[in-house]
């Protein structure tokens, strides 16, 4: 913990543009998970090794200035975490996912890098290493095109809690640091590509926001979230790409902008709400216990990540959007569909991810808790993340952004609207600031004009009964399961119904099955052990041969 | 008892239970008659809903215990809460009349015409043919009457509220026919032993009504949205059912074809019958059913508006058991009455509400809430029968 | 069409009724004298007591119905109601007659919601609690917990023979009302004056 807070303080003092600000993020993540580790250790002696062995191969990529060493800090940061989790799963399939994934995004980088054909980071002038080492990050940070539950959920699910608090909030922040540290270096980037990850991303913000608010694992609904917002940092980092080629510059630096803000409110409101489920017994929602004592980080964390101001969550979902559609208007042409598309795909996920998050909270805290109260330990890391995210969410814009205005009409003063603008002309504003100083004097004079609040208790009216019952947690959830029967394939005969199936897999698997099978029958058919047909293929090989001499 | 035996076995379709014994088309038998309850398995995340007492959209008092794990409704139990004890035993005749009116008043003249005729079937009296005339227009007006009211409740939930008005003003005009041809609007007060105090002479009104009411069931077959939400919806096949749920299903059950206390062979009238049996089988039952009786009614006017309108006289001696049982709106209705020296020594009841509850309660499993009220509306239900314990 | 509502609606014209054609004789006031034996004991020294009369027509001839629907009894009004009066209709032991002719004060003859009379689903809402029924066991509990969750101001109702007095069945209901509305069940007219003149004309 103490190293974490030595590399928050340098980082700081050496701002050396805009990667460091991953820096930052990752060790605030890293210093919040550490002081609840502190009294989190009924998983065995060797948790606490694996996650500084973690943390470092992290940080050895954040500070390396060279390929080979970015590839042995993302090495290093792989292999304890798939100890951690092999150690925890109760069978061998998540820490078997987790390395096959993370093997896969490991040589795809590599391809990338050798591509490249440099060891240090210079300019890359084709966007070749890009593309391959972009779908290789995109693998880490949980999405690929179409298999949404399969990796990350069953992965970081498994983990014990501070440890899937760093591989959610960091590990997939390392995959949004590789793809803007090689982006910034590249050239020319095809447009189609970026339209690709944009779609990548959209795809990912719905469905992991749908599958989310079905599942039933604590650690579950939480990587689904984590899938979600790494679908949105995506969409802002293709939007950076298709502004950088064409050379919309205040579009390029908002929209820079807008990954670094929903990178720190991811990171941070991630890392507070896994904390959380950590202090969770069971893994299952519905027989969960509601712990007093977090309400109030808990509803500002799920505040943040529903996009709501003055929040950070909500100043980047605000950006997030409206990058977009400032994208759609200067466009002007057929592709424009194209962005009012993702944006409304993007509008439908957030509301699911709201739904998923508030679900989340009822359940684990709010309403009726229970009357146990909690070692400070645990409590105050929740509340020190929900309080940055809110006060990071009036102060960070000012800092680092770099358009800004006031409206005195309104009675904003002094530079405090942030604005979005293209080319000298503004679209749009909010003003955080302006928010929270409205909230605040509105509650001073609302309490002194009213005095304090009265409340009256009185009995619940159930049709005339005693009863008093509550609806569960998977009855909340079980009007949109029996709605999306056909895409969520509930698997209804079992005692609890899993959704790891989803129809893309399916069909996918289907694919793959059909190829194996043709592939063998090619096989059999080709390599046929019979002399006469070897002849024929050395007689056909010899003309191809002297034919490609004539050419040539 | 003239229509039934006592047997060891029962023979023909089986109705339910009556008081101890166990009642079926031909005989009653002394067996027990309990039907037995499904399992409700509990699954991941379910949980107990309760539904009534006292709710907005039940029309009377009735607890529902449902099990849910969300939308889906994976069991039920259903607890009435307003049980009456009636003390019948040591009255006579006319004083039990007066309780047996009182049970449920919408099926007021199939409970006293059951009874009456129990009782007749126990003092061995012989029937007078006017009489029983009266007494199948009477039957056939509160069937009108019910199944009117059935649908308009069906509508209601529909939130189609032209044809939910317009059936409640068919149902306040039919309620008006009564109260003018026979004093009161329920039937209190108009049967007795051989006797029916009605005049039918307005009986012909009954065709404008009946017209109006096939112009609204004509719209309401052609209102996809209406109809949208009673197919599929507790659909139930089953041997031991009554009424239009029977009828509904295929099955040709129906207490005036098969016992002949009634002379409804004399009139020409077909059983409804339809082949699905969901809400909206008994939907298309009742409406068609209503046009039958009606043309039953058209028939019987002629015979029986100008007979004298006296009550009966009353032969108050005699002793034995009687069982009659007739055709109410919901379903069989029978009565088994036990008498002695003219004074009542025990009555049993019958009622179709309850057996069309216990094959309610069998068909709401696996459907989703919105489908619950319009599955309850179609069974035609009314839980004051089922309350009622008679002393 | 068929099923377009609205112009079947507009076509079938206005049917709501100042006083009703016709009113079932054996719902009101029954007047007449001598001696009869009253299963209720409703007749006494020449005197009908509405509130026990069943109707059962034991004392005709002797004592006739006079056609006269306005059989309730006011003993408070609420004109805080005037404009706007939630009903909440609760059975604690009913024959179903009470619900039925209760339901049937909506349809168009009455029209009770031009006298903004309306229902409502649960008494949280409502500013009458309508009784119905004789008093039944399992029921004390529920009618205590509607009434203690209607908000004030609230009024109770009592509709029927068997809520006033227990009729022939069994107990009545032992709450005190604004209004009591006799009869077995009483006539849709009576029922709708009786809640007019409860929350002032």
């Amino acid at each position: 913990m103490i190293s974490s807070i030595i590399l928050l303080i340098t980082s700081i003092y050496e701002y050396n543009g805009v990667l460091s600000f991953f820096s930052i993020i990752s060790t605030s993540v890293w210093i919040l998970a550490s002081i609840f580790s502190i009294e989190y250790d009924h998983y065995g002696k060797w948790l606490s090794p694996l996650y500084i062995l973690t943390i470092l191969g992290m940080a050895i990529v954040l500070n390396s200035d060279g390929y080979l060493l970015f590839l042995a800090g993302w090495e290093i940061m792989t292999i304890p975490a798939y100890v951690a989790i092999g150690l925890t799963a109760k069978n061998n399939r998540p820490p078997f996912v987790f390395m096959a994934f993370g093997e896969l995004s490991t040589v795809l980088i590599l391809a990338g890098f050798i591509i490249a054909n440099t060891t240090n980071f210079n300019y890359l002038p084709s966007p070749v290493p890009l593309i391959v080492a972009t779908f290789g990050f995109i693998i880490k940070m949980g999405m690929m095109p179409f298999l949404v539950s399969e990796w990350l959920p069953i992965a970081h699910g498994t983990a014990p809690s501070n440890f899937s608090a760093i591989l959610s909030a960091t590990m997939t922040l390392m995959g949004v640091y590789g793809i803007l540290k090689i982006t910034i270096l590249t050239q020319t980037i095809p447009i189609g590509f970026s339209l690709t990850i944009m779609a990548i991303g959209a795809f990912n913000i719905f469905f992991g926001a749908l599958y989310g608010y079905v599942n039933e694992n604590t650690k579950g609904i939480l990587a689904f979230s984590t899938i979600e917002n790494n679908g949105a940092i995506l969409v802002a980092l293709s939007l950076y790409m298709i502004s950088k080629q064409l050379n919309i510059t205040s579009i390029e630096h908002i929209s820079l902008i807008t990954v670094i803000l929903y990178s720190f409110a991811h990171s941070v409101a991630k890392t507070g709400l896994f904390l959380s489920s950590g202090l969770q017994e069971k893994q299952s929602i519905t027989y969960s216990k509601k712990i007093r004592n977090i309400e109030i980080g808990l509803t500002l964390l799920a505040s943040s990540m529903s996009g709501l101001l003055p929040n950070i969550g909500g100043v980047a979902s605000w950006l997030l959007l409206e990058n977009l559609f400032m994208f759609s208007y200067v466009l002007h042409n057929v592709i424009s569909i194209l962005f009012i598309m993702t944006g409304a795909i993007i509008a439908m996920g957030e509301g699911l991810a709201t739904a998923l998050l508030i679900r989340y909270i009822t359940y684990t805290s709010i309403f009726q808790n229970t009357r146990e109260q909690l070692s400070k330990i645990k409590k105050y890391p929740i509340l020190l993340s929900a309080l940055i995210v809110l006060i990071l969410g009036f102060t960070l814009p000012y800092l680092i952004y770099p358009y800004k205005n006031s409206t005195t009409i309104l009675g904003m003063l002094t530079n405090s609207v942030i604005l979005t603008q293209y080319y000298n002309t503004t679209f749009g504003g909010i003003s955080p600031l302006y928010i929270i100083l409205l909230l605040v004097a509105f509650s001073i004079v609302s309490y002194l004009a009213f005095g304090k609040p009265k409340i009256r208790k009185a009995e619940t009216w159930n049709n005339g009964v005693n009863e008093k019952e509550e609806y569960t947690a998977f009855a909340m959830a079980n009007n949109i399961r029996q709605m999306l029967k056909k895409i969520l394939r509930p698997e209804e005969e079992k005692f609890l119904p899993t959704y790891g199936l989803d129809v893309f897999w399916e069909y996918l698997y289907k694919l793959a099955n059909s190829i194996r099978r043709f592939g063998k029958i090619f096989a059999k058919t080709l390599i046929n052990s019979s002399i006469s047909w070897y002849i024929i293929y050395i007689i056909l090989t010899l003309i191809v041969v002297i034919i490609v001499v004539v050419m040539g | 008892m003239k229509y039934y035996k006592w047997t060891q076995k029962g023979e023909g379709r089986k109705i339910g239970k009556i008081g101890d014994y166990c009642l079926y088309e031909k005989t009653i038998t002394e067996e027990k008659c309990e039907e037995n309850k499904p399992n409700i398995t509990q699954t991941y995340g379910s949980f107990k809903f309760i539904y009534g007492p006292s709710a907005g959209g039940l029309l009377e008092t009735i607890k529902f215990i449902i099990t849910t794990n969300g939308e889906k409704i994976l069991g039920i139990d259903a607890e009435v809460y307003k049980n009456r004890e009636i003390v019948i035993s040591g009255l006579t005749v006319d004083d039990a009349l007066l309780r047996v009116e009182r049970i449920n008043a919408p099926f007021s003249a199939s409970h006293t015409i059951s009874f009456l005729l129990a009782v007749e079937d126990s003092l061995e009296l012989e029937q007078d043919y006017p009489t029983q005339l009266k007494r199948i227009a009477e039957i056939e007006l509160e069937r009108i009457r019910n199944h009117l009211f059935v649908i308009s409740r069906l509508t209601e939930t529909a939130s189609l509220n032209v044809p939910t008005y317009h059936l409640l003003h068919l149902v306040e005009k039919v309620n008006r026919l009564i109260g003018k041809m026979c004093g009161h609007r329920y039937f209190f007060g108009v049967n007795a032993i051989n006797g029916v105090n009605c005049d039918f002479g307005n009986l012909l009104r009954i065709i404008d009504i009946t017209k109006e009411f096939k112009q609204i069931f004509d719209g309401l077959l052609e209102s996809r949205i209406f109809i949208d939400r009673l197919q599929e919806n507790g659909k139930i096949i089953d041997e031991n059912s009554i009424g239009p749920a029977a009828r509904a299903a295929g099955l040709a059950y129906d207490a005036r074809k098969d016992f002949k206390a009634l002379p409804y062979e004399d009139l020409g009238f077909r059983t409804v019958i339809t082949q699905e049996a969901d809400s909206f089988g008994r939907f298309l039952v009742r409406g068609m059913e209503i046009i039958e009786s009606a043309k039953i009614l058209v028939e019987l006017h002629d015979e029986i508006k100008n007979s004298n309108n006296e009550r009966g006289k009353n032969h108050k001696q005699g002793g034995g058991e009687g069982l009659a049982r007739v055709e109410s709106p919901s379903g069989d209705l029978a009565y088994y009455v036990k008498l002695n020296n003219g004074i009542i020594d025990s009555v049993s009841l019958l009622t179709p509400s309850q057996v069309n509850l216990n094959l309610f309660l069998k068909s709401v499993i696996n459907t989703i809430f919105t489908d619950f009220q319009f599955n309850w509306e179609s069974f035609g239900i009314w839980v004051s029968e089922i309350g009622v314990m008679l002393k | 069409m068929k099923n377009w509502w609205f112009i079947r609606g507009l076509r079938k014209g206005v049917m709501t009724e100042k006083y009703p054609k016709e009113i079932a004789e054996w719902s009101t006031e029954i007047q007449g004298e001598g001696t009869v034996n009253c299963p209720t004991n409703a007749i006494k020294d020449g005197k009908w007591i509405k509130e026990r009369c069943v109707f059962c027509r034991r004392c005709y001839p002797n004592y006739r119905p006079n056609l006269n629907p306005r059989i309730y009894t006011i003993n408070k009004t609420q004109p805080l109601f005037k404009r706007s009066f939630y009903l909440y209709p609760i059975d604690s032991g009913t024959c179903g007659g009470c619900n039925m002719e209760l339901k049937l004060i909506s349809s168009p003859e009455y029209d009770m919601t031009r006298f903004s009379i309306f229902f409502t689903n649960t008494p949280r809402h409502a500013d009458a609690l309508v009784v119905m029924g004789v008093m039944t066991e399992k029921m004390k509990e529920v009618l205590k917990k509607a009434y203690e969750a209607m908000p004030e101001p609230k009024v109770v109702i009592l509709l029927g023979a068997c809520a006033i007095s227990g009729g022939i069945i069994g107990e009545g209901v032992p709450l005190e009302a604004v209004v009591e509305i006799p009869g077995c069940p009483p006539n849709p007219f009576t029922i709708l004056e009786a809640l007019m003149k409860v929350k002032g004309k």
